[in-house]
């Protein structure tokens, strides 16, 4: 079946708005595309989605992270040997990260984690045929955002588009849950989440709102946060009491 | 695969709250999840929800020879199964270590607590009894699956009815349900299992999720059935790092009334399941369908799908019975289909949007496997009319692609159709 | 929602078709489907890491896991494991993923009639759940021949499979409708067998439609 921009599209339909495009522009077939011979076929259900100038992509469900270069991820260190930690990212093989890839980091210097620590690093190299390798550092050397993060915090697993959407700028999740909550939190493209807020219920709170964001549209979001901070109001109260 | 490893943050994390006397999902220290028993529309099936653990029962019952050792009493079997698709750890075939765990604990809570009539389930002392299987497969995994699957284990036993029978002299004659009502089981008492973990911090936790039994430090199940008495216990240290203190007489009577409860709630459904059937009142049961919400996004109900196809039966009236020929006759009835979409002849609730693409398509199913068989008809269709020699090339030839443009445009004269038919 | 009235010409009736995606925590992807009172779940996960026997170095490898309700597994139910594999292997994009599993169990809830056809569609659907590559969707339809009519019935249940004389399970891919999969039982000729393809390729356009409106249902919002 044929489909175009906007429509939701299933495994084998073709899309015929990219084959009659003649322009001598880069076409650019994002995930859930794929090109055979002339035609551009669709390989995940979804809805088929254009970004500006010519990027193509199929915005599909999934809960299984499939590792990209460039994109930060939550992992966790399951292993210490050599030069490198094993860390698992939620993807089918488990990614390497050197023990160099740190802030100020030496051969004599080496940065203290433990087996079960969540690191958030970024992919420099992933492909379906090789092992993934992490860096925590970016390519100045310096840290910003990346590391280890602390034991503190909560970890949960959501799903891999609630993550792109609660990412995008456009999401005003994050920035309402701001105005009156304060909190740390680590979102890994692999569907991990590390929050860390002042106490318990908190975390628990902002870890609620984010899992009830996948159902919720844009409009019902900031109930949703209103909601969160009366019942923590109500909690906190009730334990003063 | 292997499990996740379990985080430094999430252990820290629970056993905090734990502390605090919060726990992940809400519930206080010593609150189970809800239960949802849904039953299929065999006797003796059934699937129980507890939160998001998710487990399937099936009684069935065969007539066995007894043991020597007990000539006159049925025999029970419960058989635990761990679906891989339950955990990422789990592997379909060897037997794990908590797959055996579990079977034990059940095989403790319902056989050797005699909670089952055996004797009233034999039909020739020495020679033939009834054996009852009861069949337990897990098929989701959220922590606490000996509750969930004892709490399937007993709707499925009290669910169940077996064949009856009668005996004349020598032989039995097993009575299909048709002719004779089917025959409850004999409970003496209804017994279920109650789990606790406990943490380092030492407080309990009643029905704990996945997370919670990986970060805990000794488990505690107790099965006790509705007269308040302990059928079988089970303690263990899941690490070797400390000892807890008494837990059994803290939480045992939170255990108690909690099994009654639970115990009332499954003879509840149960009762009203087999009413329903017994009345053939299909309108409020729990069955599987019910266990697919209608409201919610991710689900898709579609009424009996009717498909139009009225003129086959004046198709089978012609001789030749060719498949091309029913094309013909297709390819006519898409014009007549095609107004038909939106008409009262399809149910409403489904979405058959049928003229896209059908038969356009169809001509190429000529080229799909079943090349040798097409060959053996051509044969056929040769002896037949002459009319259908064009097609007798198309079917058993590899170069169709032609040929079935030519066809098509003979065929579908006045149909548009909207996409190219070839590669 | 009621169960329509059988009309004169039931054979044309598929049964109704229910089915959740998602509704277990732990898979990647998974679906129950119910077709009348046969219910099957189907859970996968994949791409993960295969075992070092069954790896394959440029594809994935699919491995299946089919788990009868009734007692352990049988020489048939891994029958109806290398079909759904067989038919599976056919639309995923294995290349995509070298060197991994993609694990696709299914459990049987109920047998009612139209089993394999059944869970056909339900792996395929909790593939596409799981966002694994594939090339096409497959919709399985599951027929017979009455012994003494010669009618053809679509999707019959139980009781309606006692008086077969032959049954037929097909499986369809969305391009070009091509058989993936054929199953058979019983006796019958080449011309019914045709006969009753052309009808099962019919029916499976409806079965696409439905995983499409599924589909649809929740792809805006999620």
């Amino acid at each position: 079946m044929e489909v175009s921009i906007g429509d939701v599209v299933m495994p084998g339909d073709t899309v015929k708005d990219i084959t009659t495009i003649t322009k001598k522009e880069t076409i650019i077939l994002g995930p859930g595309l794929r090109r055979e011979a002339d035609t551009v076929y669709a390989y995940k259900a979804g809805v088929l989605k254009k970004t500006e100038p010519a990027v193509y992509y199929v915005d599909s469900y999934q809960k299984r992270y499939v590792p990209n270069r460039g994109e930060h991820v939550v992992g966790i260190v399951t292993q210490k040997g050599g030069d490198i930690f094993k860390v698992d990212i939620g993807a089918s093989e488990q990614a390497s990260l050197s023990y160099l890839a740190f802030e100020g980091a030496t051969k004599k210097n080496r940065p203290d984690i433990q087996v079960g620590d969540l690191v958030f690093a970024k992919l420099l190299v992933a492909s379906k045929d090789m092992e993934p390798e992490l860096v925590c550092v970016d390519s100045h050397g310096k840290e910003k955002k990346l590391g280890i993060l602390s034991s503190e915090g909560m970890l949960f697993t959501c799903s891999l588009s609630l993550i792109r959407k609660i990412l995008n700028h456009n999401s005003p999740l994050f920035n309402m849950l701001a105005r009156n909550q304060a909190f740390e939190v680590a979102a890994g493209m692999n569907g991990r989440v590390w929050v860390k807020a002042r106490t318990i219920q908190e975390t628990i709170a902002i870890a609620t709102a984010i899992l009830a964001a996948e159902y919720a549209p844009l409009s019902d979001i900031k109930k949703l946060c209103s909601d969160i901070e009366k019942t923590l109001l109500l909690t906190q109260s009730g334990n003063m009491d | 695969m292997k499990e996740v490893l379990l985080t430094n943050c999430e252990k820290n994390f629970v056993n905090k709250s734990v502390e605090q006397g919060t726990r992940l999902d809400g519930r206080s220290l010593l609150e189970a999840r809800n239960v949802k028993i849904y039953f299929a529309s065999n006797w003796g099936s059934c699937m129980v929800l507890l939160g998001q653990t998710r487990v399937v029962a099936q009684v069935t019952c065969d007539i066995q020879q007894p043991k020597t050792s007990r000539p006159n009493e049925g025999m029970l079997h419960i058989n635990v199964e761990l679906n891989p698709m339950a955990a990422q750890h789990f592997d379909s075939g060897r037997q794990s270590e908590i797959s055996i765990l579990i079977s034990r604990q059940l095989e403790k809570c319902y056989q050797d607590s005699k909670c089952i009539d055996l004797e009233s389930l034999c039909i020739i002392a020495d020679k033939k009894v009834w054996n009852l299987r009861v069949d337990i497969n897990v098929i989701n995994h959220d922590g606490n699956l000996i509750d969930c699957a004892s709490i399937a284990t007993l709707a499925a036993l009290s669910h169940f009815h077996r064949p009856d029978v009668t005996s004349n002299g020598e032989d039995i004659i097993v009575h299909p349900f048709s002719e004779k009502d089917p025959l409850p089981l004999t409970l003496y008492h209804y017994p279920v299992c109650v789990s606790f973990i406990t943490f380092e911090s030492g407080s309990t936790v009643m029905d704990p999720t996945y997370l919670e039994e990986r970060v805990g430090v000794a488990q505690l199940t107790l099965g006790i059935n509705s007269y308040r008495e302990l059928c079988s216990l089970h303690f263990n240290y899941l690490t070797k790092t400390m000892t807890v203190e008494d837990v059994i007489s803290a939480v045992s009577n939170y255990a108690t009334n909690y099994a009654v409860q639970l115990v009332q709630q499954i003879k509840e459904a149960v009762n009203y399941d087999v009413e329903a059937r017994y009345k053939k009142d299909d309108r409020n049961t729990n069955r599987f369908k019910e266990c697919i919400m209608t409201k919610k996004l991710t689900t898709m109900n579609s009424e009996c799908i009717s498909i139009k196809l009225r003129k086959w039966s004046e198709i089978e009236n012609i001789e030749s019975d060719v498949d091309m020929e029913k094309k013909e006759e297709e390819t006519e009835n898409c014009t007549i289909i095609k107004p038909g979409i939106g008409s009262a002849e399809l149910i409403p609730n489904t979405n058959i949007s049928f003229g896209e693409g059908g038969p356009n398509t169809w001509n190429m199913s000529e080229s799909s496997e079943e090349e040798i068989s097409d060959v053996e008809i051509t044969t056929v269709i040769k002896k037949k009319e002459n009319k259908t020699i064009e097609n007798i090339e198309l079917n058993g030839d590899s170069e169709e692609e032609n040929i079935e443009i030519l066809e098509t445009k003979d065929l579908m004269h006045s149909y548009k159709i909207p996409m190219p038919i070839n590669k | 929602m009621d169960m329509s009235e059988e009309t004169p010409q039931s054979e044309y009736i598929l049964r109704p078709m229910n089915c959740e995606l998602n509704q277990l925590s732990m898979p990647d992807g998974s679906a129950m489907l119910m077709q009348g009172n046969t219910a099957v779940i189907a859970g996968i996960y994949g791409p993960v890491e295969a075992k070092l026997q069954k790896m394959i170095y440029d594809k994935a490898s699919v491995e299946v896991s089919y788990s009868p309700i009734k007692g352990p597994t049988k020489v048939d139910d891994r029958m109806t494991e290398m079909y759904i594999k067989e038919t599976c292997e056919a639309a995923i994009i294995v290349t995509f993923h070298p060197a991994t599993a993609i694990c696709i169990n299914v459990q049987e809830l109920e047998d009612s009639g139209g089993m394999l056809a059944c869970t056909i569609n339900a792996a395929c659907l909790a593939l596409i759940n799981a966002g694994i590559p594939m090339k096409f969707t497959i919709a399985a339809i599951n027929c017979m021949i009455q012994k003494d009519s010669e009618d053809i019935i679509l999707d019959p249940d139980n009781i309606q499979l006692q008086e077969a004389k032959a049954e037929f399970t097909f499986a369809f891919d969305s391009m070009d409708k091509n058989v993936i999969c054929c199953y058979t039982t019983g006796c019958f000729t080449e011309t019914e067998f045709l006969k009753t393809m052309d009808r099962c390729k019919q029916a499976s356009q409806y079965v696409f439609d439905f995983y499409r409106n599924l589909v649809k249902k929740y792809a805006n919002v999620i």
